[in-house]
């Protein structure tokens, strides 16, 4: 029987056919009785790390009762989409922030702000479920973004450590 | 005597609403009863301005705008930037940050070809493949949400080094998920690899040439899958992947088959990498200076190529001084590979339209940019 | 359930009267199969939402009533609130008959496969002959769908669709013929009561042949180029909304199962409990009582080997498909039918069960 006659492709191809088909069923059967990675939610919701960038908050300090906030803008500077609206005046050198507003639909969470922030005032929180029906409600001001905290929330970035002098 | 029949060609449009052509892609494909006789892609639908966005914003926010040219794999993406950036000023990574670097960039290779694999097949009518990729992504996607916090845009690389150190244990899971993988792999290749149909479909199908590829400048895994061994990362190395011992699978045919079966290797030696890199990575930071947005970058261009999943991706800057680029450049992979599809599939049938372009493993934001 | 069917049956054949005697016989019984099978549809449909995603390692439906029964109900009325789209330019007749014609053969099937010892409606000689001539006209509804659509992509489908139906018709006939020789008749009431031992055993290859071919005959993966989704977005389909989309939908469900009875009869033994000519006359009556069960888990099992398929394999391409049909299926279905035939021939005496 010569190795490359049609008759003998004929029934390589068709042997060779059934072997694999063989392998795929085996294969799906053994799947049947595996336990299932479907994720029961809400019942379940899973535990977030720590690191999960939900929806913004602006941080009040638990020990003075007024927000870290010092108005400098950086994090208007930083943000992709520009959605973050500050609006300050001056009052015997120090920024008073009168106004502070972002629009959760546009926000995209990238943690910019978090980082830039020098006071440590923002954070990002776990909440992640913030939809609505309508969308002027989407505009969170300073009352809807407040957060009680007693640290500053400061972003510490991996730097080398200084050489002691 | 012949009687000839005389047949009109009709012109069939794959608009830019179908399940299949993944993303929002148009062809226009003219067929005659079934076989095709020219098709033409056109393109534009999803063009957000990428790269004049880069004008208006500065170096340290441009990285989370920059993540969403190619939203599967971001890190392939923000790569390029961070190294073309350190290139013209002349800073010097960390070697932890290095390390990190490249075990975050073989993880989103993982992510993406697992992602093209699940999609490939769905396309050709297996729906079980795609459904067992999702659970494996699932646990890597974990692994870069406790990493970075979002599990789609990371937002992790920066000029100098990367954005946060590891979280406790994070390296030991991801040497678990390791074996874990190189045991799940063969489960993928026994439902695929020798089926009859699957064989069928895909082998001697869309054939390109090695001088067709090098002529049409396509890039990735399809350049391979014809023959000529470049990648990169062997090549014109970066960042430190001179130190890891791995292998570039190189195909026979070009055609389908040998691109997926690419694919499928070069899951394995991303692996193999993280293994080494996992085994080598020493201690010490992971930012080389602290960035905000004044950081400036001294006038300058240059130039940076990376092998993201589909191909090469090249980034050119032009900075002068401020702390806003001056233009930025994105050479995609994608674009690169679309222009070669009306030559492949001339005188294929409907049917192989999806056969083909599933395995380019063309993703349309890349296009469009 | 047999004492039930056979007190109605000698009840009401105390009427003389030939015209009542055609209602009770024939219109009533009919009409209790179509509306039982149609039932049946639901618990088809839930069952391979189930079965498909325990293959692919997920839950399907489980959260509208016990282990998401409901949920099939709930779909159906959806559906049929949707609004009815009807394109311009339609050939508006065969738009509405299409799903009517691909519908109706399905359920006339019945009629003519035995459910349970005497549960048939209507016992032919060539019973046989007459299921495969009428399960053969859904491919014109299909036809019909993808002309009157005014669309490139349906009439794509429709196309496809009678070229793998004809395809695929040969070798399910002849599939058949190597049980008829070994039975000596058409009529399937004969078939089951002469399978003592069950025809999936003495004729495998008939038998996987004739799986294949029902595959390609209800358009199922790996033969479902006709409504490829990721092709064609739907196929014959595409143009229709609402309640003629759910009776396409219905359609297939049915014919499936249509042709999973149908193997239980041939191939699987019917109504009949296995081995259950070693436990005497009396297992015998014992067993046939719950006819129904046996047949309704046969040809549950025939479909799930249908989902099995689905579960696992890709899309063949359209000109494979009929090179498979005419290389593969139709040589190796007359080796079996000349197998078949030489074997019954020497073997006589053994095979006169």
């Amino acid at each position: 029987m010569a190795t490359s006659s049609s008759t003998y492709r004929y029934f390589k191809n068709f042997f060779d056919g059934i072997y694999g088909l063989y392998l795929g069923f085996k294969l799906t059967l053994k799947y049947i009785f595996k336990p299932k990675v479907t994720e029961l939610y809400p019942e379940n919701k899973r535990v977030l790390p720590q690191r999960f960038r939900g929806r913004l908050a602006f941080l009040f300090s638990n020990k003075t009762g007024k927000m870290l906030c010092i108005g400098c803008g950086a994090c208007s500077k930083v943000c992709p989409p520009q959605t973050i609206f500050m609006e300050t005046h001056k009052e015997d050198k120090k920024l008073i922030v009168d106004k502070y507003e972002i629009n959760i639909g546009e926000c995209i969470s990238c943690g910019n702000c978090v980082e830039v922030c020098p006071a440590g005032a923002l954070e990002m929180t776990k909440e992640f479920e913030t939809a609505s029906f309508d969308q002027d409600t989407l505009f969170y001001d300073m009352n809807k973004l407040r957060k009680w905290v007693d640290e500053p929330n400061m972003y510490v970035p991996p730097l080398p450590e200084k050489p002691k002098k | 005597m012949t009687i000839e029949f005389k047949t009109d060609e009709m012109l069939l449009n794959m608009g830019p609403h179908h399940p299949s052509t993944h993303g929002v892609l148009r062809f226009i494909v003219k067929i005659d009863g079934e076989t095709i006789k020219n098709v033409e892609p056109v393109i534009g639908y999803l063009h957000r301005s990428i790269e004049r966005l880069g004008q208006d914003r500065n170096y340290f926010m441009y990285f989370s705008v920059v993540d969403r040219i190619d939203y599967i794999s971001a890190l392939g993406s923000e790569a390029p930037l961070a190294l073309a950036g350190e290139k013209i000023g002349g800073i010097e990574v960390p070697e932890r940050a290095e390390y990190l670097r490249v075990i975050t960039l073989e993880l989103t290779r993982i992510i993406s070809h697992l992602l093209w694999l699940g999609s490939y097949l769905l396309d050709l009518g297996a729906t079980t493949v795609i459904m067992y990729g999702f659970r494996d992504r699932e646990k890597l996607l974990d692994f870069m949400e406790e990493l970075s916090g979002q599990r789609m845009m990371f937002n992790y690389f920066r000029y100098g080094g990367v954005n946060n150190d590891v979280p406790d244990g994070w390296l030991e899971r991801v040497d678990e998920f390791c074996d874990y993988f190189n045991k799940i792999i063969p489960d993928y290749e026994a439902l695929i690899n020798k089926n009859p149909i699957f064989l069928a479909r895909t082998q001697n199908i869309g054939v390109i040439p090695k001088k067709l590829a090098i002529d049409y400048g396509v890039c990735g895994p399809i350049l391979r899958a014809s023959g000529v061994k470049y990648d990169i990362r062997k090549n014109e190395p970066y960042s430190i992947y001179d130190r890891f011992d791995f292998d570039i699978p190189v195909g026979k045919n070009g055609d389908c088959l040998d691109r997926y079966l690419v694919r499928m290797e070069e899951m394995r030696q991303s692996v193999k990498i993280i293994k080494q890199a996992i085994k080598q990575i020493p201690k010490g930071a992971c930012l080389a200076k602290k960035i905000n947005q004044t950081f400036k970058i001294p006038a300058g261009e240059a130039f940076c190529q990376v092998e993201a999943p589909r191909g090469n991706m090249g980034v050119y800057l032009i900075s002068n001084g401020t702390n806003t680029p001056a233009r930025v450049k994105f050479r995609t992979p994608s674009y690169a590979n679309t222009q070669i599809l009306p030559e492949v599939l001339r005188g294929l049938y409907i049917s192989d339209i999806m056969a083909v372009m599933g395995s380019f493993d063309i993703i349309v934001p890349e296009i469009d940019r | 359930m047999n004492l039930i069917v056979e007190l109605y049956t000698k009840l009401l054949n105390l009427i003389p009267l030939e015209p009542v005697k055609i209602v009770t016989n024939i219109l009533i019984p009919t009409l209790a199969v179509i509306v039982v099978i149609l039932f049946n549809v639901f618990i088809l449909i839930w069952w391979e939402r189930r079965l498909i995603a325990f293959i692919q390692v997920r839950l399907g439906p489980n959260r509208l009533g016990p282990a998401g029964l409901i949920q099939t109900f709930a779909d159906a009325l959806k559906v049929m609130l949707k609004e009815h789209i009807i394109p311009k330019n339609v050939n508006i007749i065969l738009f509405a008959l299409a799903p009517i014609v691909m519908f109706a053969p399905g359920l006339i099937v019945y009629t003519f496969i035995p459910m349970g010892q005497g549960f048939i409606v209507s016992d032919l000689k060539v019973g046989i002959f007459i299921i495969l001539a009428i399960a053969s006209l859904t491919t014109l509804g299909i036809l019909m769908a993808g002309w009157a659509s005014n669309n490139k992509y349906s009439l794509i489908g429709g196309m496809r669709v009678v070229a793998q139906a004809i395809s695929y018709e040969i070798p399910l006939l002849l599939s058949m013929v190597g049980i008829i020789l070994l039975t000596g008749s058409m009529s399937t009431v004969d078939i089951v009561e002469k399978q003592n031992i069950w025809n999936i055993i003495t004729q495998p290859l008939a038998f996987l042949i004739f799986f294949i071919c029902a595959l390609a005959e209800v358009n199922r993966i790996p033969f479902d180029l006709p409504e490829a989704e990721s092709e064609l977005v739907s196929g014959f389909n595409t143009e229709y909304s609402g309640f003629m989309f759910a009776s396409f939908f219905l359609a297939e469900y049915v014919n499936t199962f249509t042709l999973g009875a149908l193997g239980a009869t041939l191939f699987l033994g019917g109504w009949r409990f296995p081995l259950d000519f070693l436990l005497g006359d009396v297992g015998i009556q014992l067993t046939a009582q719950l006819g129904f069960l046996w047949f309704y888990i046969k040809a549950m099992f025939f479909f799930s080997m249908v989902i099995w398929v689905r579960g696992t394999l890709p899309r063949v391409r359209m000109d494979q498909l009929m090179g498979f049909a005419w290389k593969y299926l139709i040589p190796l279905v007359l080796l079996n039918i000349f197998v078949t035939g030489t074997v019954a021939a020497w073997f006589q005496g053994f095979f006169k069960v």
